[in-house]
């Protein structure tokens, strides 16, 4: 029974952080997802790896520990590099004319 | 598009998106891998894209970050493989992650699977191949959505 493996976890941070860091919610949208929101997206998500359990002979956790790195990765990718994505998608398409 | 949706599609497509992240770290054991992970995480971004537009989406990829994203992944992808020839011969031969006893066991320890397949390579092939996956879906629908139709209407351009 392996309890903790570093290298997969630190992996599914990472993958999350690229992902949340370009997370960003501007005014004009009137999305209004606060810190709550996002605390109530984690509790959520901490239900579904319990109930998703944890991989094959990594029995040690019960709960599947690449799901919780992952949200734990985009919060924290939202909340530290999130300001610094940018409306680029648009504005690029609309430069090159795709 | 309806309130209900705005509300719930963001969250959503979060939690779609560790699913996928949990498949790639889970692809040499359990029924999943790169391909299929970089699939969900796109498909949640695709979820959210067709719910609030290009223009609203709370989730932003760049053209330039999607590329790099692309990049990043064929060229871990190749440099992977060209260890396995340079080490063994053979092109992406599965090296481990304890070169020739070289490593130091603390930094093995990180790099490690410990099951008892011990996989070596092969998650971190699934990792840049869903950073592959991932990248090449996004964009095309990010392109595809980003069209913009162009008509010839009497000699001058016109779009719609």
């Amino acid at each position: 029974m392996v309890y903790f493996y570093a290298g997969p976890t630190i992996l599914g941070f990472i993958l999350g952080l690229i992902l949340g860091s370009r997370v960003r919610i501007y005014p004009e949208s009137k999305l209004n997802f606060t810190l709550g929101s996002f605390i109530a997206i984690l509790l959520a998500a901490s239900i579904i790896a319990y109930l998703e359990g944890p991989f094959p002979y990594y029995t040690g956790l019960p709960l599947a520990p690449g799901f919780i790195s992952g949200i734990l990765g985009i919060i924290i990718g939202k909340v530290t590099l999130g300001r610094f994505a940018k409306d680029e998608h648009m504005k690029s398409n609309e430069r090159d004319h795709i | 598009m309806s309130t209900i949706l705005k509300i719930f599609v963001f969250p959503a497509a979060l939690i779609i998106m560790c699913l996928g992240i949990d498949t790639i770290l889970g692809g040499h054991i359990t029924p999943g891998g790169g391909f299929q992970g970089g699939a969900i995480i796109a498909g949640g971004f695709i979820f959210c894209v067709m719910v609030y537009g290009l223009k609203d989406t709370p989730i932003r990829f760049s053209k330039e970050f999607i590329v790099g994203l692309e990049s990043a992944g064929a060229l871990i992808y190749v440099f992977l493989g060209l260890a396995g020839l340079i080490f063994s011969g053979y092109y992406l031969y599965n090296l481990g992650v304890d070169i020739y006893h070289i490593i130091p066991p603390f930094i093995k320890n990180i790099f490690d699977y410990p099951d008892p397949l011990h996989a070596g390579i092969i998650p971190y092939l699934n990792f840049v191949v869903g950073l592959e996956v991932f990248g090449s879906l996004t964009a095309v629908v990010i392109a595809f959505l980003g069209f913009k139709k162009e008509i010839v209407v009497d000699g001058e351009d016109e779009e719609i």
